[in-house]
């Protein structure tokens, strides 16, 4: 479900013409109020309802304090928003407030719908089969969807030294083999 | 055949040993040779931007427009946090965004929470043996401050505690009270993967407030 959540703030913020300077009104304006409300409304599926993370949503609200959006780009947004929408609500989902029970191909159309945006603005929106981050014209991050919580203290991958380890006794084995073989360990 | 071959087999498990062994002081030799051995500058001009300067509103408690504010984007330093504890002041670089990129250069805002002076939770994380080593000095009752180009903020501890990695129970980033929380992997001092997080928490005690609206 966070990843299409992801997704459809990746729509919204991405076809935000990146032109706009970072040092534009900071304050939120009535055509981005509209995006936030479209964003913050729960959306009703078969009965059920999901809504997208508070935390995407603040994500959206704070790098909307960094550009000024007029009228029109707001209706463009409002009209992915629903397009996007439409999309999830015509799959028959066997659980309505997981959207992890999409099915790929529709995950992949909401994906490719995304890129087009980004690709359309001079953004770009990547997805590393985890998490949609999504940067601005200046490369700096506008929006990530990893975790809330990171890891903060220095990180070992003992991934490696794990396989060098197990093909050490691999290598021992066999060493043991041969050697037995050869008859190096008869007395 | 086995005369060659169980020497050569020990040759290669001695060498993997030691590669096991020496792998992590490897690189950091790599490192920093290749840090005296660059023929030019690094640039990290892509990544990190700073627009912080100290605010000439310090003790200001009325409101800003937020329309006067420049707001960061990912990377940006826009502001530092002072720990005040035990007589000493422990300052971290406040960046926008909390990716490991980020977190080398100071202590970074996770940009789903909000920004000082907004009224809710500010939720920041930092390296437990550089920028945020200095958390574990924090006690209840004592004051952390943020400086911001737009003004300055006095927090004062009211909790602190260890939870799990995946226990969020420290925070709630939809709070209708300003909190500032920092984090850091615990326990200190060690290195390698942790499962638990060590959290400061702060209410807001002092400090303009931003109006979004104008």
């Amino acid at each position: 479900m966070k990843k299409i959540c992801a997704i459809l703030i990746a729509l919204v913020l991405l076809i935000v013409p990146m032109t706009i300077s970072v040092s534009a009104a900071g304050d939120i304006n009535a055509n981005e109020q509209k995006v936030i409300t479209a964003l913050s409304e729960k959306v009703t599926i078969e009965g059920k309802t999901f809504k997208i993370p508070s935390e995407y949503i603040t994500q959206a609200s704070n790098y909307f304090k960094t550009i000024d959006m007029t009228e029109a780009q707001a209706t463009e947004i409002l009209g992915y928003l629903k397009e996007g929408k439409e999309i999830i609500v015509a799959q028959k989902l066997t659980s309505t407030t997981n959207l992890d029970t999409l099915s790929s191909a529709t995950k992949q159309e909401i994906l490719e719908l995304g890129k087009k945006a980004a690709a359309a603005t001079g953004a770009e929106l990547t997805f590393d089969g985890e998490k949609v981050v999504i940067k601005n014209a200046a490369g700096q991050d506008v929006f990530n969807a990893a975790a809330i919580v990171k890891q903060t203290g220095v990180e070992v991958d003992f991934t490696s030294i794990a396989i060098i380890a197990a093909s050490v006794v691999a290598l021992l084995a066999a060493s043991i083999v041969v050697a037995k073989k050869s008859g190096l360990l008869v007395k | 055949m086995g005369y060659l071959l169980l020497p050569l087999a020990f040759f290669i498990i001695g060498n993997l040993f030691l590669y096991c062994v020496l792998e992590p002081f490897i690189n950091v030799t790599l490192n920093v040779w290749s840090m005296f051995s660059a023929d030019f500058e690094p640039d990290d001009e892509g990544i990190y931007k700073d627009i912080f300067t100290e605010s000439s509103l310090s003790g200001y408690e009325g409101t800003i427009p937020a329309s006067q504010i420049t707001y960061p984007a990912g990377g940006t330093k826009y502001g530092e946090i002072n720990i005040h504890t035990n007589n000493t002041v422990y300052s971290v670089p406040l960046i926008y965004g909390d990716s490991n990129v980020y977190l080398r250069k100071g202590a970074g805002q996770y940009m789903g929470s909000h920004f000082p002076g907004e009224g809710s939770t500010i939720l920041v994380c930092g390296h437990n043996t550089t920028h945020f080593n200095s958390l574990k000095y924090a006690q209840v009752g004592e004051i952390i401050e943020v400086k911001t180009s737009y003004g300055n903020f006095r927090y004062e501890v009211t909790d602190v505690s260890i939870k799990h990695k995946t226990d969020t129970s420290a925070f709630d980033l939809e709070s209708e009270k300003e909190y500032l929380v920092l984090y850091t992997c615990y326990p200190f001092d060690v290195v390698g993967y942790k499962v638990n997080r060590y959290y400061v928490t702060a209410i807001l005690v002092s400090g303009p407030k931003i109006d979004p609206y104008n």
